[in-house]
């Protein structure tokens, strides 16, 4: 009795020691802005993540380069009080970290810093959101360089090929526009007043979502969020996305005559995160393309001989629009073998579904949900996901506990209800043989995917 | 929705430190503190890092490798992976994979702890002759030129760099292409796979690193029970190799792409006056490093970038080859209205008068300051154990013996401005100097 009683206290005494594990609340900073607060014990780190709206990529009339010239030139072209490389060597100083990233749909912006040197960092960053200074010589800099830059990502083929992935499904729409960048002349039409006018427009007092993470009160994230913002102006217009994509199944062969390379990709859509179960899509595709142990990798690569590596993935046009992928080089002569193969694959595996010991496939991945679940910078981006995805923002704190309940018959039924079948994919090979994927669309230029119907 | 804490942290801190000390007593628990990593020479050499609690082991196997035919060492290495490891068994559970170094080769397999005997002994059977039928073998040719298509073909970087490789370490063994050209890889006979691999793939030649949630005497334990193949006298232990480096001098080398972004790539290997050890002159080399990268004064971003529009975009990177040797890289993309011979000629300018002026003490002070991140947190438990962990992997990798945490721990107190200062004049001096002039130069000079 004695020792059950020792133990018991033992146990109590081990139980009270635990840490408080992470909280999300949503609040409301002294100055109106609404924020989710991601409080977290023990931690030195704090992370302020911000996502602004944007159409500028689904709209007509505007240069589709200005946003990401634009967030380059705010970050390294200098601010006002801040000439061009001193809040570089500043954050350095105080082991800070500012990013800002254009996607379709958002500006990213993030900070990472110590709690000690929230105050100037924050200074800091909201000098160059501010008033960034969008210097003339800077801003042909940066310009130049990203235009010479996706002139050098253009003559790699497999880009070529992606590129006329775009042109088949999104034809010429903005959306395309600003995925691809390679309109003529897009990058030198650009002027200052693009970049001044994307900026005006986007970075706002009203973002979709601002999430802050690290040990710090509501008072004190309250505080740091108004100057962060502070004198941004309020919206000026409404954002309206649209796009009707067409993923009608096409097999398209892009030639390039002097390709030392072929690849091929396959490429069709999935449902939003908005709508859920993205537990299963990272086990799915984990199993059919993520490593050497892959069903794609066994197929390609150890079965047919063809491939170096050939992988699964999942990507997006935008938040509205994922794709699942299959793609790999191949061998040019193991061409029309490989889309065979990667075809029966696929079949094979969406009827047998998972193949091999679930709870060993969850395990790293857990592993990383984990560990990512004590990071400041991690969960913050978590948290901030499930607000743009209209989920709760404590979502992002189960997301181990929802992976440990997917089942067999969960995947299932995920398979079953949101993946295509082999014959619903675009099927893009590029290669120097015009003749390797007998009866595709045979195009010369990525454009002309646009009439492979 | 807001939780109210209760505590602060400070306090909660100081409860958790009394109460796990409190139930440990009660519960008789001893607090076992892990050396980051224990070494052995017997049954088979081995280094066991052990970081608790983390549920995985990975198994490295790693085996110096003699000069051979560009290439030839890395289709070995294929080849031995499929004859024994591409297939490691429990599905999910376990991932195995291999890759060639310059001067040596590792195949590791992670999987749970509690298969550490199973594992290593399919980890083992990459001492066993390679037993793959001719086609079969032959076929993997085609795949390594799939993979050099990817790595090298399509990479004008990586190009470069194996025609640099080659002049800059002329005579030396990492001199030599880990992955061969097109028409090497195609001329590879599997016999000579064979053979290369019977001189080396044995146990005398391996170190075997085990990092994760095993101790020691777990994986002794697992290693006597393994049947190793019997030591062979014509099988030494392949050591570290002795680089010399060949006498001063400067290549220019020109990739004439239409597409590329303009870029050069400046890289030069300097001898020193006298040896460094190894593991303080990488810190040396990386916090000079850290210095040249800043636009602070003494930096070289300030004069060539914000000060200057000479180049839009610099990386730089400062390491040592070994004691004797440290090599500088600097990637540059020169601004619009510069050219190739500008942007060179502003770059050496520049280095040399920060190396005559000697870097200023605000500069190096404030550097350093920003270094502690070199290191791991000492104080740290888990974030030292994985560090070490890394380390211990990366130095028996370089065919090299990782130092005991203490004597880590004394390498920043060995930092000066002086030996820095050092290392910069003679990395701006004499030494042999391979220049890469990437795309077209389309100025008029």
């Amino acid at each position: 009795m004695i020792r059950f009683i020792i133990a018991l206290f033992a146990v109590l005494a081990l139980s009270a020691c635990k840490e408080d594990g992470p909280t999300v609340s949503n609040e409301a900073s002294p100055g109106g802005l609404e924020y989710t607060l991601v409080h977290m014990s023990g931690h030195q780190d704090v992370t302020i993540r911000v996502a602004w709206p944007t159409d500028w990529t689904y709209r007509e009339g505007v240069n589709e380069t200005a946003p990401i010239v634009g967030t380059q030139l705010i970050l390294a072209g200098g601010a006002e009080g801040y000439p061009a490389g001193v809040a570089g060597e500043r954050f350095a100083d105080l082991n800070s970290e500012g990013h800002l990233v254009s996607t379709t749909d958002h500006a990213m912006g993030v900070l990472i810093f110590e709690k000690i040197h929230m105050d100037e960092t924050i200074e800091i960053a909201n000098a160059h959101i501010r008033a960034p200074v969008f210097d003339e010589v800077w801003f042909n800099r940066i310009r130049d360089g990203i235009s010479r830059n996706m002139a050098e990502a253009r003559s790699h083929p497999a880009h070529r090929g992606y590129d006329a992935v775009r042109w088949a499904v999104l034809g010429n729409h903005p959306l395309r526009r600003s995925l691809s960048l390679d309109e003529p002349r897009s990058f030198e039409n650009l002027v200052r007043d693009d970049v001044v006018h994307w900026h005006a427009e986007t970075i706002t007092r009203s973002p979709d979502s601002i999430v802050i993470a690290g040990e710090v009160s509501a008072e004190q994230a309250g505080a740091a969020i108004d100057a962060l913002f502070e004198d941004l102006p309020d919206k000026s217009r409404e954002i309206n996305r649209h796009v009707v994509p067409d993923f009608a199944p096409r097999r398209i062969l892009l030639h390039i005559p002097d390709s030392e390379t072929a690849n091929l990709a396959f490429i069709a859509p999935l449902p939003p995160t908005r709508l859920g179960h993205e537990e299963e899509d990272i086990l799915v595709v984990s199993a059919l393309g993520g490593d050497e142990e892959s069903v794609l990798f066994e197929a390609v690569r150890t079965g047919l001989r063809a491939s170096y590596s050939f992988g699964a993935g999942i990507d997006s046009f935008s938040r509205e629009h994922r794709l699942l992928f299959m793609a790999g080089a191949v061998e040019t002569s193991k061409l029309t073998a490989a889309e065979k193969t990667v075809s029966e694959a696929y079949t094979a595996f969406l009827e047998e579904g998972l193949p091999g010991d679930l709870d060993a496939l969850k395990a790293p991945i857990l592993s990383i949900i984990e560990e990512n679940q004590s990071f400041v910078d991690t969960l913050s981006a978590a948290v901030i996901q499930s607000n743009l995805d209209g989920h709760d923002p404590r979502e992002a704190l189960e997301l181990a506990e929802r992976m440990g309940s997917v089942t067999s018959e969960t995947v299932r039924e995920r398979l079953d209800a949101s993946y295509p079948s082999a014959d619903d994919f675009i099927v893009i090979a590029v290669s120097s043989d015009a003749d390797a994927l007998p009866g595709a669309c045979v195009i010369s230029h990525p454009i002309d995917a646009a009439d492979c119907l | 929705m807001t939780a109210s804490t209760g505590h602060s942290p400070v306090r909660r801190r100081v409860l958790l430190a009394v109460c796990c000390c409190l139930a440990a007593a009660i519960l008789g628990i001893a607090f076992v503190v892990f050396p980051n990593f224990r070494t052995g020479e017997a049954p088979l050499r081995h280094v066991v890092a052990t970081v608790p609690d983390s549920g995985q082991v990975s198994l490295h196997l790693i085996l110096g490798m003699p000069p051979a035919d560009a290439g030839l060492a890395h289709y070995v290495e294929h080849l031995a992976w499929l004859n024994s490891v591409a297939n490691p068994g429990k599905g999910n559970a376990r991932h195995s994979n291999a890759w060639t170094g310059e001067i040596s080769v590792g195949y590791w397999l992670d999987g749970e702890p509690q298969d550490l005997d199973e594992m290593l002994e399919t980890l083992s059977n990459i001492f066993a002759p390679i037993d793959l039928p001719r086609k079969f073998a032959e076929e993997e040719r085609n795949i390594i030129q799939r993979e050099y298509e990817r790595s090298i073909a399509g990479n004008i970087d990586a190009r470069a760099d194996e025609a640099m490789n080659e002049f800059l370490y002329r005579n030396n063994q990492i001199a030599t292409s880990l992955i061969g050209t097109p028409n090497a890889i195609m001329a590879f006979e599997y016999d000579d796979a064979r053979a290369l691999h019977a001189a080396t793939h044995r146990p005398g030649n391996t170190t075997l690193v085990a990092i994760g949630d095993v101790t020691e005497r777990q994986v002794l334990r697992a290693l006597r029970k393994l049947k190793l193949p019997e030591p062979r006298d014509d099988v030494a232990k392949i050591g570290l190799p002795q680089f010399e480096l060949a006498a001063p001098t400067e290549t220019v080398l020109h990739f004439p792409s239409p597409d590329a972004t303009r870029r050069m790539i400046w890289r030069r290997v300097i001898e020193l006056e006298t040896p460094v050890q190894f593991d303080l002159l990488e810190a040396q080399t990386a916090l000079l490093r850290d210095i040249l990268d800043t636009s602070l004064p003494g930096g070289l971003a300030g004069p060539l970038r914000f000060d200057a529009f000479v180049a839009r975009n610099l990386d730089i990177g400062v390491w040592p080859i070994d004691e004797n040797n440290v090599e500088m890289r600097l990637t540059a993309i020169p601004d619009s209205d510069v050219t190739f011979s500008e942007l060179r000629s502003e770059f050496e300018d520049t280095l040399n008068e920060i190396a005559v002026k000697g870097l200023p003490h605000t500069t190096f002070s404030r550097i350093l300051d920003r270094f502690d991140g070199f290191w791991p947190d000492w104080d740290d438990k888990d974030e030292t154990a994985n560090w070490m962990a890394d380390y211990a992997f990366d130095r028996i990798s370089l065919l090299r013996e990782p130092l005991p945490k203490s004597e880590l721990k004394l390498l920043a107190g060995e930092l000066s401005l002086e030996t820095t200062n050092d290392l910069l004049r003679r990395l701006s001096g004499e030494g042999r100097t391979a220049v890469a002039l990437i795309g077209l130069e389309d100025l008029v000079e």
